[in-house]
């Protein structure tokens, strides 16, 4: 792998985890939150 | 023994930019369970996020061939509408959203996901290409984009062919048509490695594929009932004329010598008009 390369593929493995990190977890975030409420809202219930 | 044809690298269905339709999955089951749940308005929030980070997505992929086809083509004119930046600025504002109004992780945090999922992208799919490549401005008095028009134009007439090749159920006439598309696209890599050829070549770009074109729909068209030995016949020698000029035109072109060329091609033009193509 020539250096130009193997710079290509980190800065694409740096962009994948900031992309994980920025969509991904949010995401998972939001899915849980919708979970927890709907346990808050059964229980109230 | 003939040059077998490789597709370039990236001409396929690579995998590049998948993570983008897969990150957002989680906000599908939100959406299903706001649906169930009957809260409209997270449903609404959730299908927005989806909407925006599934729209990106599609632009980068989008922008990402385009960027496949600028860097395989030795001449190119980049495209028009960044649509790798647009594609960025999209994700973006679907992170943030989707942080915002289904994470609820405050307004800053969710600030913080845009800036992230923004530079995130261009990290990772890199940014759109700008300018041309590999022509000076002007050729044998055609501009770049003239140029480049002229390839595509030519390359999808041969795509065209190959599709009527995939249509005929005849196998020899199959790959004949396979072989003249294979020829028809070393003669567009003569031209595009010298433009200077296109003013030389505009009747092979427009006349021959053209011919070739019809002659191998129209036989693709053919009801089976309609095929016998005649309209075969008629066929193989049509194609054994297409044949012989597509590789004269590619030595003529390579020898630079337009008088032969010339010739070739009126020796074809007379025969598809006889055939009625042209």
């Amino acid at each position: 792998m020539t250096q130009s390369a193997a710079r290509r593929t980190v800065r694409q493995l740096v962009g994948a985890a900031l992309l994980v990190v920025a969509i991904g977890l949010p995401a998972c975030a939001a899915l849980t939150n919708g979970a927890t409420e709907t346990a808050s809202t059964e229980t109230a219930g | 023994m003939p040059e077998v044809y490789k597709k370039p690298a990236g001409s396929g269905w690579p995998l590049q930019g998948v993570l983008l339709y897969l990150l957002p999955l989680p906000l599908v089951a939100v959406a299903l369970s706001a649906f169930s749940g009957g809260d409209s308005a997270r449903l609404i929030a959730a299908l927005m996020a989806l909407g925006l980070l599934w729209s990106g997505a599609a632009l980068n992929r989008s922008g990402l061939k385009a960027e496949a086809e600028f860097r395989r083509r030795r001449i190119a004119v980049a495209p028009r509408t960044p649509r790798k930046t647009m594609a960025a600025i999209m994700v973006a504002l679907g992170a943030g959203w989707s942080a915002f109004a289904l994470a609820q992780i405050g307004v800053v945090s969710s600030a913080v996901a845009a800036v992230l999922a923004l530079i995130g992208t261009v990290l990772a799919y890199g940014a759109d290409p700008r300018g041309t490549k590999g022509a000076a401005a002007s050729v044998a008095g055609y501009s770049t984009e003239e140029i480049v028009a002229a390839l595509s134009e030519a390359e999808a007439k041969v795509d065209a062919i190959v599709d009527a090749a995939r249509q005929i159920t005849v196998a020899e006439f199959s790959q004949r048509l396979r072989d003249i598309a294979e020829s028809a696209r070393k003669v567009i890599k003569v031209i595009e490695d010298d433009p200077r050829d296109l003013r030389r070549a505009r009747k092979f770009l427009h006349v021959y594929l053209d011919g070739a074109r019809d002659v191998a729909h129209r036989y693709a068209a053919a009801p089976e009932e309609a095929r016998n030995a005649s309209l075969d016949d008629n066929f193989r020698d049509m194609l054994g004329t297409i044949e012989s000029s597509f590789d004269e035109t590619r030595a003529r072109l390579l020898e630079n010598d337009t008088l032969d060329l010339d010739v070739q091609i009126e020796v074809l033009t007379t025969r598809l008009k006889k055939e009625g193509v042209i």
